[in-house]
């Protein structure tokens, strides 16, 4: 039993860091004065600045681009998943499964049917807009389905009766009783669609022209044509940016469990 | 002393051939007639699926009826008003409160929806606070506090918009037995010092006893039976409603030489109890429950079981012999096949 238990912890403990050490050895490197002489030389952040020289506009509109991107899916998003489950019936699943598509195609032939149909355009083609667009069609279904879920674990219908009951209007009802009571859910809905536009890498390198590059297009750029100390810095700075955005995320969907779980 | 008191006593309500078909041909409420004077207190009571919450709903204007039905607040017919432009108060099974307020927020929040003023608001919810004995939680959130204060704010926001007519569903049936019991009595209460027209919906009968001015007795959509407690409890027009209203005795046996009902119904304090011999039927005690003032006894009448009340101070005890009288008065027949008798 004891031993077992041992066995089983140390088994973790190993697949932890054979997972984990990639990161860890990649964000090292990226604060080394060489890689290639190891760790105990020296550590510098000079690479760090090297990397907000040479692209600080990607990680400005990565930012920007994921900011757009939210604020999109969140008015798109939200009055959708509310319609969706007021509705409710087939209608309301066809309408889901349709939006949810883009997940299971790949990013890649998404990207190709966006620049078929709209790439005539130039203005749009050349801009981050474009890219803004299928970051949308990406992260929308994400947003949907967040924002359900917690309509329906809000009991949306029976706080609509009673808002109704006392006089107010549909759309107040919507503003003052369904709105803030799913804010755990758009929250979390919100934080993914962030998360998942800056970290977005497919779509993105079809989409983008050398005068809008993002955050992760950059950096596959810096692996190509950089030393190694240059791209190591630059997934540091991305993982900076990313953890926090998923802790937010973790610490969210424990509140929204712990409300659940009371009476 | 309020202004809820006093001022609008609520409307008189009229249901006019009312039914409610769902999609799929269930027929959940069969055309119903319904005259409620201003003011009076009305208890749906019936099993599950009788169509008492429907009715309700149709009141309320969370439901529409079938083609041909009405309902009229004041005479005026309300069918075609969504409920937010009907001013019906409605006290939800699971309160609906809600949890983005405080207590004070959720009861005011009809008013604001008014564009009352604020301070008037703040007045209104006060008083309104007070009245249910919830001013020192004012600032709570709704869900920091019991099952029943958040009855009692539920009931306090719907009361807050003055209402046309209370409509309350199954609003203590959230609560345990306990509170369900002492919540009954003050319900009944503040209803009584509201004065509103109320409908409440109820498959508690003894929760029916206590709150109702009247009591509607439902089943398969229908209204069986419609008329003050005693008179339910007196004369129940058939079966199902002397079952289901209080505990009833039933017996094979006719009262009269060739009246066609072969069984005789009848309550626990219609029987005496005496020693073998006493009175005409001979009967077992199978069970004797303590109630305090009275001993419930369970006894065997060749096989049939029979329910009576004795003062607990009479030594009787399970296994004992004893003879039955039953008064003649407060015998039941029921000239219609009598059939299954519980459930809906």
């Amino acid at each position: 039993m004891r031993i077992t238990t041992l066995a089983a912890g140390l088994l973790t403990v190993l697949v932890a860091a054979f997972l984990v050490m990639p990161a860890v050895v990649s964000m090292v490197a990226g604060v080394s004065v060489s890689y290639a002489r190891g760790v105990s030389e020296c550590l510098t952040l000079d690479w760090i600045v090297e990397v907000w020289r040479l692209y600080a506009d990607t990680i400005v509109r990565s930012i920007a681009i994921a900011l757009a991107t939210v604020a999109v899916t969140l008015l798109i998003g939200v009055p959708a998943a509310y319609a969706l489950v007021r509705r409710g019936g087939r209608l309301a699943r066809v309408a889901e499964e349709i939006v949810t598509l883009p997940l299971a195609v790949p990013g890649l032939a998404l990207a190709l049917a966006l620049i078929i149909t709209y790439g005539g355009v130039r203005d749009l083609r050349g801009s981050s807009a474009f890219i803004v667009i299928g970051h949308v069609l990406y992260t929308l279904p994400f947003m949907l389905r967040s924002v359900m879920a917690v309509l329906q674990s809000i009991d949306w219908r029976l706080l609509d009766e009673g808002a109704a009951s006392l006089g107010a209007s549909p759309w107040r009802r919507f503003v003052d009783v369904v709105l803030p009571n799913a804010r755990p859910g758009i929250l979390a809905g919100a934080l993914t669609v962030v998360t998942l536009s800056i970290g977005e890498f497919n779509l993105t390198w079809m989409l983008h022209t050398p005068l809008t590059k993002t955050l992760p297009v950059g950096l596959a750029d810096s692996y190509a044509s950089m030393r190694l100390e240059i791209a190591s810095a630059y997934t540091l700075v991305f993982f900076l940016m990313i953890v926090p955005l998923l802790v937010a995320m973790q610490m969210l969907s424990r509140i929204g469990a712990r409300r659940e779980a009371r009476p | 002393m309020t202004a809820t008191q006093g001022v609008a006593h609520g409307a008189s309500l009229s249901v006019r051939r009312a039914g409610k078909t769902f999609p799929g041909g269930v027929v959940a409420l069969q055309p119903t007639d319904l005259d409620l004077p201003a003011g009076e207190i009305l208890v749906l009571l019936g099993p599950s699926g009788c169509g008492k919450t429907t009715l309700l709903r149709l009141v309320a204007g969370l439901a529409a009826p079938d083609p041909g039905g009405a309902v009229l607040f004041d005479g005026v017919d309300v069918t075609g008003t969504p409920i937010e432009r009907r001013r019906v108060g409605m006290v939800f099974q699971s309160y609906a409160l809600f949890p983005n307020m405080t207590v004070a927020e959720n009861v005011g929040y009809g008013l604001k929806v008014r564009g009352e003023p604020r301070a008037a608001r703040e007045a209104e919810v006060g008083r309104l606070l007070a009245m249910v004995g919830l001013a020192d939680l004012a600032d709570r959130p709704v869900d920091r506090i019991s099952g029943g204060q958040r009855q009692r704010v539920a009931l306090a926001r719907a009361i807050a918009i003055r209402p046309k007519v209370l409509l309350l569903d199954e609003p203590l049936s959230a609560l345990d037995a306990a509170l369900r019991e002492r919540l009954r009595i003050e319900l009944a209460g503040l209803l009584r010092r509201f004065a509103i027209t109320a409908i409440h919906v109820t498959h508690d009968q003894a929760e029916a006893m206590a709150i109702g001015d009247r009591i509607a007795v439902m089943r398969d959509g229908r209204i069986i039976q419609l008329g003050t407690p005693e008179d339910i409890y007196a004369r129940p027009v058939d079966p199902f409603v002397a079952s289901f209203v209080g505990t009833m005795n039933r017996l094979p046996g006719r009262l009269v030489a060739g009246s066609t009902a072969d069984e005789v119904f009848f309550r626990p304090e219609a029987v005496t109890v005496g020693p073998p011999g006493a009175g005409p039927l001979a009967a077992r005690v199978v069970a004797a429950i303590f109630f305090g003032a009275h001993r419930r006894l369970t006894l065997d009448v060749d096989g049939h079981v029979v329910e009576a009340d004795i003062a607990s101070d009479r030594p009787v005890r399970v296994g004992d012999a004893v003879s039955l009288a039953l008064d003649a008065a407060r015998l039941h027949v029921f000239s219609e096949p009598s059939g299954r008798i519980d459930g809906c």
